[in-house]
């Protein structure tokens, strides 16, 4: 079933998960300073860029490979096509 | 043997050049006067120049293929270690843009090192690869300021209270409690008294920037409705623009904007803001006061049309005594320490002012002010 919540606060509720409550402000800032959108009209066609500054700026987080590629993985599912392939080429998965 | 044919040819001369132009960068790289270092994807130190090794006390074996952000420790100015969040290479990834700070970075032998800092992403084809730091050690600098400030604060001190002596006796022969005063002398006394005031105002604008450099300033922070500010600062002050015969528009987007700010030091900010835009106008001109707000910050902008900042002027803006020379600079006077004095309260509250102008035709300046506490916020 789909979720109703915007893919937005989808990003926010995986992030939250490695980021506690500073996991609005990380996702928010990086879909308006680099996607330069309103955080609640992001797309699954923005989710590969913004993977790609996830992953950069959760580098300075964290030195925890594991853990940083498992946030990927995560964001990722949001990013699937229907197919089911993910978009982001370097992500491994969880 | 063969001998290499035209593609082969091209691809090795491609390879030279690649080479050479590696060689140059690394060159450029190691050049650079400043502390530079450089961070891959993976926030590890990828390259580091001689200048920041021997800022941070560290060869380099110490610090390449190292996390960064654990390996050199970030601390403010109390001492506290910035949470990774809050470094300003963070910062800089999540703005996507340079980041300019002044911060303590701890070194291999355990002591502290101020340094101001400039970070950028490093991005190919829209890509972040990683980041550059280029920092310098700031220790003589702060010693000097503070020596500085400790002057200006006791000097101010002591003005005060003789200053304030001669205004209370003047004020007492003025209203006649000393004898009957002429209209020669009442006009002197006057003049005498408005000297007076014009040197406390000086002086307590001295203490209010050695208060503000020495971290004195304490804010407290309340939920404050700006467009409610920014009214009544408009009426207090409506008598001295209707004698500059200038109109004041205040346009919001919203009835209502609320930030959490400190009501009494934002206020006098903005009144600064606002003075100046009218002072450095000429008469029969309009000033445009706009607000505005986003998920993340309240924003105010300041429009006047007035003599301008020349391009070459703006960095000096916010420095200390700076006075920049125009057509209304002699006439309008003032100590160079009230916009200094501004940016200090905005970067206090984590908000931004900054600036576009055209000369002879006017400034606008835009502050914006986070409109939520920030975790840092609850350490101070």
């Amino acid at each position: 079933m789909q979720s109703s919540k915007s893919l937005y606060k989808q990003a926010v509720d995986i992030s939250s998960e490695y980021l506690g409550p500073s996991a609005e402000r990380f996702i928010g800032r990086q879909v308006a300073n680099h996607l330069k959108k309103d955080p609640e009209r992001l797309t699954k066609q923005d989710m590969p860029r913004l993977i790609e500054w996830v992953r950069v700026t959760f580098s300075l987080l964290t030195d925890d490979q594991e853990l940083i590629e498992s946030f990927v993985a995560d964001l990722q599912t949001l990013s699937n096509t229907p197919s089911g392939k993910a978009q982001v080429p370097n992500a491994q998965s969880k | 043997m063969h001998s290499p044919n035209k593609s082969q040819q091209s691809l090795f001369a491609n390879l030279l050049l690649l080479e050479k132009e590696q060689a140059e960068s690394e060159a450029l790289f190691l050049s650079i006067g400043d502390g530079a270092l450089v961070t891959d994807s993976k926030g590890r130190v990828a390259r580091i120049n001689k200048p920041a090794l021997d800022i941070l006390g560290y060869k380099a074996k110490d610090l390449i293929g190292r996390w960064y952000p654990a390996t050199v420790v970030a601390e403010d100015k109390a001492g506290t270690v910035i949470p990774y969040l809050e470094r300003p290479i963070t910062q800089a990834f999540l703005t996507g843009k340079p980041v300019s700070a002044r911060i303590y970075y701890r070194k291999k032998d355990g002591t502290r090192v101020a340094v101001s800092l400039n970070v950028s992403p490093i991005l190919l084809d829209d890509v972040p690869l990683g980041a550059i730091e280029v920092f310098r050690d700031i220790s003589q600098e702060i010693k000097l300021e503070k020596a500085k400030d400790e002057f200006i604060s006791l000097a101010s001190h002591q003005l005060r209270t003789p200053a304030t002596g001669v205004k209370q006796y003047l004020g007492i022969v003025l209203q006649g409690f000393a004898g009957d005063v002429t209209d020669t002398q009442r006009d002197m006394l006057t003049k005498a008294y408005e000297s007076n005031e014009r040197q406390l105002r000086i002086i307590s604008d001295l203490l209010k920037v050695a208060q503000v450099d020495a971290g004195k300033v304490a804010l407290r922070r309340t939920k404050v409705d700006v467009n409610t500010l920014i009214e009544d600062i408009l009426k207090e002050q409506q008598s001295v623009f209707a004698g500059r015969h200038q109109q004041i528009v205040f346009e919001r987007s919203h009835p209502e904007l609320l930030a959490y700010i400190d009501r009494d030091t934002i206020r006098m900010m903005l009144e600064n803001i606002i003075d100046n835009a009218s002072k450095y106008s000429p008469h029969h001109t309009v000033i445009i006061i706009s607000t505005d707000g986003s998920a993340d910050d309240a924003c105010i902008t300041v429009a006047d049309q007035g003599v301008g900042i020349r391009r070459e002027d703006r960095s000096k803006l916010f420095e200390k005594f700076s006075r920049l020379e125009n057509s209304m600079s002699l006439k309008v006077g003032g100590t160079g320490i009230g916009l200094y004095w501004a940016k200090k309260i905005v970067d206090l509250h984590r908000g931004t002012i900054t600036l576009a102008s055209k000369v002879n035709k006017g400034t606008r300046f835009t502050i914006r002010l986070p409109k939520e506490l920030d975790i840092n916020d609850f350490r101070e």
